[in-house]
This record gives C-alpha cells, sequence and structure tokens, in this order.
C-alpha cells in the first residue's frame, strides 16, 4: 500500500553553498563542452559520494541516459550482458522455473501472471497471482523486476528458493524448486458444452501458431460451431506468427499495416481460406501488442465479437540494432495500424461487451467457470451467434 | 527476408523469469542496408576514449535514435540523458543528476512545500485509470473540488492508462504555467467533470492528527522538513489537552534525511542519548544526541517499507532505548545522508555523502529497521485503497494492531 506522492523534497540534508563552475565559455564542438561537463560530475562525485564509484557501470549509464531521453519507455540500449540474455530468451528455451511475471503498480510488487504446466515453479506449488517477494533469501519489489531473473535463473538442476506472498490467502510462503530448460507453452485448449472450442492463447512464440492449428483442427474434428479465443493476460510476441493465426480466421484482406518515420507503409494481408465459424475474442486490461492485433483484425473485419476489458494499448514497433562491441540499442521505428487504420497507442481497444471483474476476482490465480463472468458472457454471445 | 517482429509491452510490465520475449519488442532489419551492425568502434585507448565514454559511441548513438525514431527528438534532452545516465550508473537511487528545473524544483520542495496540483493518486487496479488519494488543502486540485476518491481517465487528451504511463507521470509532475485539462470521474463513476488546472506552489501539511476512541491519539507524519518537529510538537500538546494519554506515530509513508529533524524528533521523546550517528566519507562520525525530553506519553511507531532515510534511525532509537513499540513492516533500509550541489549552468547534483549508524552502531544500510511486532498491509487493505482512493483508519490492520498493542 502506497500513495505515490509527488513529495519528494524531504530527502535532502544541506545544499553545498558555492556552485561548482566549469567555464561555461563556448566550446568547438558540443561535445567539448559535454566532456568537460561529465569531468566536472566525476570530480564532484569523487569528493563527496560515500561509496566506490564504478566507472565501467557510469559509462553504460551514458548511453542508457542518451538513448532513453527520447521519452518512449520501449527505446532503450543494452549492454553486452542484458543483450545476451534477452537473445538467449528469444530462443524459446532455457533454464528457469517456469513463470511468466510483470510489475503491479497498484503496490510495487513482482506479479506472476502465469506458471506453466509442468515447470518447476508449478511442481513446487506456485500459483498464477502470487507475488514473487524475494529469492534466495534477498528481498524482491517491483523496483527489482530486473535483478529478480539474474537471482532466480542459472544451471538447470540446481536448486533456488523463491519467496512469494499469496493475497487470496494472506500468506507467505517460501518454495524451493530445482530449475530445469522450460519451454514456453503457449495454447491451451478444451471443448465447451455446445460445441464450442475454447482456445487460449497466452503469448505469441515461435511454436505458438503450430499449436493454435492443432488446437482449431481438433475442433473442427469433434463437430466445433464455434470459437472462443482467450487472450486474457496475454501481453504479445511475434508478429509473424500472429498474423499466421489472423489468416486462418478473416477472409482475404489486410491484418495490419505497419508505418515507419518516413511514412513507409508495409501490409501484411491473408488469403481467402479461413474457417467460417463464429468467434468471440476474450481481452483484458493486460491484453497488449500482438493480443491487439488479432482482436484488431477480427474485430475490423467483423469476424469476432470481443468481449471482457479495454485492451493494454500497444500499437508500436521496436527494431533492436547490435553494435560491434556486443551491445545494442532497441528503437522504435514504426506503428502499426489495424485494418481501419486506427493506431491503439495508448488507447486500447474497446471490447463489444465490457465485463468487469470485481477486484478480489481479479487477484484469484484461477477462475471457476462459475466466478469467470467474461467466459461466460463470452459463450453467451457467441451461442446466440451459432443460433 | 520478411521483417520478424516481437511486439510487446513494456514500462512497468515487463517480461519475467523465463517468458519469452513477448515483452521485448525485438525485430531484426532486413539484410538489405540498414541491419545489423551499424558502427564500429571497439575502443582505441588514448585515440577516441580518452574521457569517461566513447565520443564515437555516442554519436552513433544518438544518429540511430535521430534517424529511425518514430517520434520527435531533440539535441538538448539527449545531451541531458548523458548526464543522468552517467550519473544513474553510480547506482544509489539517492545520488543523481538534476536538470535546471528539477534543481529549483527540490530546493522549493526541501522547505515543505510543493509545486504542482495538489493531487497524489495511486493506479486503479486494471491501469485504466488513476485514483486520487490525497487532495492538498488550498491546492488548485482542491478550489477545483477534487475529492479523494475521484478517479483520473484522461489528462490532457491522454488516456491515463499503463501503456501510456510515461506521458502520464509527465504530465502529473509538469510544473509549468500552462494550463493541464484533467477528466475526472467521481468514485462511482456516474458523473465526468472537465477542468483546467494551472500548478502552484502550496504549503504542505505534513502533520494529520486526530483523537481515537480510548484515549488514543494518532498522528500521521507524510515527510520531515526543519519545521516539522515544533508543528508535530503543537499537535501532540493538543492531543494531550483533548484527553489523550497514548501515542500512535504513523510513519509509514515518512521518509526524511534531514539530520537536524530527525534529532529534534527523537528529541521529543527520548532524552539525554546518543540516538544515531553518521559515519562520513573520510571515516569520521558524527554524533546526533538529545537533550531533556518532552513527552513520557506511552508511545507506539508505525513504520512501512517507505519509512527511508536518516528518519529510520527513529524507530530504532526508539526499540534501544525501550520508549515504545515498533509496529508494522520492515524499513526501507536506506539511511543516507546528501548534500546538492549546484552547477554553473542551473543544473545539479545530489550526492550520497554519509551512512546513518542507529543507536547501536549498526548502519541502516539493505537491512532495514524490523518492527517488534510484524503487521503487513493485507491485500483488502490494498483493494480498498485503489477502489476508493482511501483506507479508513477503522479498517487498517497496521492502526487497529498499534491500538491492540496499546491495550
Amino acid at each position: 500500500m502506497k500513495q505515490k506522492s509527488f513529495i519528494k523534497g524531504t530527502a535532502i540534508g544541506f545544499v553545498l553553498s558555492t556552485t561548482i563552475l566549469f567555464g561555461m565559455t563556448v566550446f568547438a564542438d558540443k561535445y567539448d563542452f559535454i566532456d568537460k561537463k561529465i569531468e566536472v560530475i566525476e570530480k564532484t562525485l569523487d569528493k563527496y559520494y560515500v561509496g566506490e564509484l564504478d566507472k565501467t557501470a557510469m559509462e553504460e549509464g551514458i548511453y542508457k541516459g542518451l538513448v532513453s531521453s527520447v521519452g518512449d519507455p520501449y527505446t532503450t540500449y543494452y549492454t553486452k550482458e542484458e543483450f545476451d540474455s534477452i537473445m538467449e530468451k528469444t530462443s524459446g528455451v532455457y533454464a528457469g522455473i517456469g513463470v511468466q511475471m510483470m510489475v503491479d503498480q497498484t503496490d510495487n510488487t513482482i506479479l506472476v501472471t502465469d506458471v506453466f504446466e509442468g515447470s518447476p515453479a508449478e511442481k513446487a506449488g506456485m500459483l498464477s497471482k502470487d507475488k514473487i517477494v524475494g529469492a534466495e533469501g534477498q528481498p524482491l519489489t517491483g523496483d527489482d523486476f530486473n535483478e529478480a531473473p539474474k537471482i532466480i535463473k542459472g544451471k538447470p538442476g540446481t536448486k533456488v528458493t523463491v519467496t512469494v506472498f499469496r493475497p487470496s490467502t494472506n500468506e507467505t510462503l517460501d518454495l524451493e524448486m530445482k530449475r530445469e530448460n522450460v519451454i514456453y507453452p503457449s495454447v491451451s485448449h478444451k471443448m465447451l458444452e455446445g460445441d464450442i472450442n475454447y482456445i487460449k492463447i497466452s503469448s505469441f512464440e515461435e511454436l505458438t501458431y503450430d499449436q493454435f492449428k492443432e488446437a482449431l483442427d481438433e475442433g473442427t474434428k469433434a463437430n466445433a460451431e464455434g470459437l472462443i479465443i482467450d487472450l486474457r493476460d496475454n501481453t504479445g510476441g511475434l508478429l509473424d506468427v500472429t498474423v499466421q493465426i489472423v489468416d486462418e480466421l478473416i477472409p482475404e484482406g489486410v491484418i495490419v499495416s505497419t508505418k515507419d518515420k518516413n511514412g513507409k507503409v508495409k501490409e501484411m494481408t491473408s488469403d481467402d481460406q479461413y474457417v467460417d465459424i463464429p468467434i468471440v475474442v476474450l481481452v483484458n486490461e493486460r491484453s497488449a501488442s500482438a493480443s491487439e492485433v488479432l482482436s484488431g483484425a477480427l474485430k475490423d473485419h467483423n469476424r469476432a465479437i470481443l468481449v471482457g476489458n479495454r485492451t493494454f494499448g500497444k500499437g508500436i514497433v521496436q527494431t533492436i540494432m547490435p553494435l560491434t562491441d556486443g551491445s545494442a540499442i532497441k528503437v522504435t521505428t514504426s506503428q502499426y495500424f489495424t485494418p481501419s487504420g486506427v493506431c491503439i497507442q495508448g488507447e486500447g481497444i474497446e471490447p463489444d461487451y465490457k465485463v468487469d471483474l470485481a477486484p478480489e476476482l481479479m487477484i484469484k490465480a484461477k477462475l471457476e467457470y462459475n466466478e469467470d463472468l467474461q467466459l461466460q458472457k463470452a459463450v453467451e454471445v457467441l451461442r446466440e451467434q451459432i443460433q | 527476408m520478411e521483417k520478424r517482429g516481437w511486439m510487446g509491452v513494456g514500462a512497468g510490465i515487463l517480461v519475467g523469469v523465463i517468458s519469452v520475449g513477448t515483452l521485448y519488442g525485438i525485430s531484426y532489419l532486413n539484410s538489405n542496408g540498414q541491419g545489423g551492425v551499424i558502427a564500429d568502434f571497439q575502443k582505441v585507448p588514448g585515440l577516441l576514449n580518452k574521457g569517461a565514454y566513447n565520443q564515437t559511441k555516442a554519436k552513433a548513438l544518438s544518429e540511430v535514435i535521430r534517424t529511425a525514431y518514430i517520434g520527435e527528438t531533440n539535441n538538448e534532452d539527449m545531451v541531458e540523458g548523458i548526464y543522468k545516465g552517467y550519473v544513474y550508473g553510480v547506482g544509489d537511487g539517492y545520488t543523481t543528476y538534476l536538470d535546471a528545473d528539477n534543481f529549483s524544483k527540490e530546493e522549493t520542495e526541501e522547505q515543505g512545500n510543493y509545486i504542482g496540483t495538489g493531487i497524489r493518486f495511486t493506479w486503479g487496479i486494471t491501469n485504466q485509470h488513476l485514483v486520487v488519494t490525497d487532495v492538498v488543502p488550498n491546492s488548485p486540485a482542491d478550489q477545483a473540488g477534487i475529492v479523494v476518491g475521484d478517479k483520473i481517465f484522461e489528462i490532457d487528451g491522454i488516456k491515463a492508462m499503463g501503456s501510456n504511463d510515461t506521458k502520464i507521470y509527465e504530465k502529473l509532475a509538469y510544473t509549468g504555467n500552462n494550463p493541464v485539462e484533467y477528466v475526472f470521474m467521481n468514485n462511482e463513476e456516474t458523473e465526468t467533470k472537465t477542468v483546467q488546472l494551472v500548478v502552484d506552489v502550496v504549503e504542505v501539511n505534513l502533520i494529520d492528527s486526530k483523537l481515537l476512541k480510548d484515549h488514543i491519539g494518532y498522528i500521521e507524519l507524510s515527510g520531515l522538513v526543519e519545521d516539522t518537529p515544533d508543528l508535530l510538537k503543537q499537535s501532540i500538546d493538543q492531543l494531550l489537552s483533548d484527553g489523550a494519554t497514548q501515542l500512535i506515530l504513523d510513519l509509514r509513508s515518512a521518509s526524511s534525511s534531514n539530520c537536524e529533524a530527525v534529532q529534534a524528533l527523537t528529541n521529543l521523546f527520548i532524552g539525554n542519548e546518543e540516538v544515531f550517528s553518521v559515519k562520513n566519507k573520510d571515516g569520521s562520525v558524527t554524533p546526533y544526541s538529545t537533550t531533556e525530553a518532552l513527552y513520557d506519553i506511552p508511545l507506539v511507531v508505525l513504520t512501512s517499507t517507505f519509512t527511508e532515510g536518516v528518519i529510520e534511525a527513529f524507530p530504532a532509537a526508539v526499540q534501544a532505548f525501550d520508549r515504545g513499540l515498533v509496529v508494522g513492516d520492515k524499513t526501507a533500509g536506506n539511511g543516507t545522508t546528501h548534500i546538492r550541489v549546484p552547477l554553473e549552468d542551473g543544473s545539479g547534483l545530489s550526492i550520497t555523502t554519509g551512512i546513518v549508524l542507529d543507536a547501536t552502531g549498526n548502519q541502516i544500510m539493505d537491512e532495514g529497521i524490523t518492527p517488534d511486532v510484524a503487521q503487513k498491509t493485507t491485500t483488502d487493505n490494498t483493494l480498498e485503497l485503489v477502489t476508493t482512493g482511501m483506507l479508513k483508519l477503522e479498517n487498517d490492520v497496521v492502526v487497529q494492531k498499534a491500538i491492540e498493542v496499546l491495550k
């Protein structure tokens, strides 16, 4: 529980009365001035800072600060170490405990959004919506979000203790688990009563299209008359995989288009083959990015009715450019537009049927069908469509 | 070769332990031209890399941003970013570079004044609106009739959504002279009001006191500046004359690194002791002692992980000298002192200069002060706050625990 406050001026003890000069004469080159000021800052820190100065980290800080200055949270600089770790992630297999997490801004904690089936975390009893409050005895808050993976990840076969707080029962648990190579299972499906094929996509990965196609085909074999695609809490993934999935669901037309800084437009289109059964897409405030491409395309082509809550609102695409020293820069290079020409950045997509969940259900790990008002509404709407 | 697009969410919502890069946007440029390697600047000692950084690399990065970034870019921001990033690299949250605006803002706020519209907020549970948790009396927001529990849906046409948080924070922290348009709804979301707010300098009352049942005085401190201890004394005297026989001092959202103010606060309750000290860069230690104490009323101090700074020495002293009980959550563990250094061009630095040692001589670093009676806030309390904008004292588990302890 913390209220964000703008009053933080109470932190300072005293102010140095003399101003530090660095000779603000005109410099021949802008960088000469920067160099001079950096030098003055360095000397001042050397003189007053109580700890040791890590000059390497400070140099990396310069590149980070320069890139972050554009004010877009997605435009960032990665050190070699950070970039290596991202590259490892994109391969889809690595040693971990098998959870997905995010920062919960309401109380600045690390929130578990997904615990993968068969993963070490699941075996140890971790549940979705648990809060990771520590690892290896070290306390963790939302501020440590980037540090947490470094502590939790490690060689397969080694052990790690993760401390979680479970809001629904108000208990704190130490869970010991053995790290394994985990493959991300991104699609699950089941048949619901009334010949409804329910497919949940938790993220768009390399294998997601194949997994989705399989789930779709199994539904067809079971004579599914309607389809529910659950994109709640799906924060995004690979664009081309998403496009492949949409291609299965809409007739010939534009799926999504992107526009770069110079106005260059690129369209991604689908062929005329598609599965022609009624669709309801479930979305919520955490459905983002690739999820919004999918729901936007289906909505604009009148191929699906959206049920749930307004989506997150990420409509921009980044490009990563590696540098020769192993570091990299990630830049927001284009916006994407739904088929009707809307960029949903900071706007989100409004559902056709807005269904809120009570706050106490929003923090619950797994909802039973009788609690899940959004799924119930989806089923109701879909049944009307089928008839 | 087709463009490979990873897209996803960032900004407060980041990827997890093994989640595949969904939330990192990654896409390699195609092979015909731009992609891949942009500039070769291996460090050549003594040539390009004479100073604190590699100038060629910095130039290459700014060039990439200028040519590829979809929005507006501006040189001044990049230069300020260089300084900010350089000092950020020190890795200590209190050692920061302040641009000219922030430098003067901090100077104003240090006096206990506040520049802004007068709203404190928390994100609503969906991150698609903000909930007002406090309105500073006489502030622009107060004058516009904004009350606790109101929800903010839009600021200057920008939706108050998690996906816009950087822009929204920028708007909320804006201290310029132009009006900013806020779209509010009441807590039940039945009425919308659009108001133009212009920021102002407002004196903030850091003390909130009331008399609870059973002669228990309750005082919440939301900060501690030079004159706070004197004002606190007046509040306590008032509570005593109203019949208070016991006192709860709530420091759960109080941060302060003003050594003299913490010393004066401690002096109200603990007499003739060395209550904390500060270890300086050169290894010397500056002691802070009290004179005759003013009050011997039974005391419970409430702490949380947001109780931060030199002020953490106060609950530590209460424990060390057996002056009362500390109830709540562990404190932040960041007992450090700082100075602010002005630079010639109006910008400046905030630098951590010393480490606080509590009354028993332990550094208040990393490990905070552990309360005598541990009582974390509960999910119910958090839900009440993020839905209604406030937490009633009768529902507040930490306050209730303190009352129980006093009994």
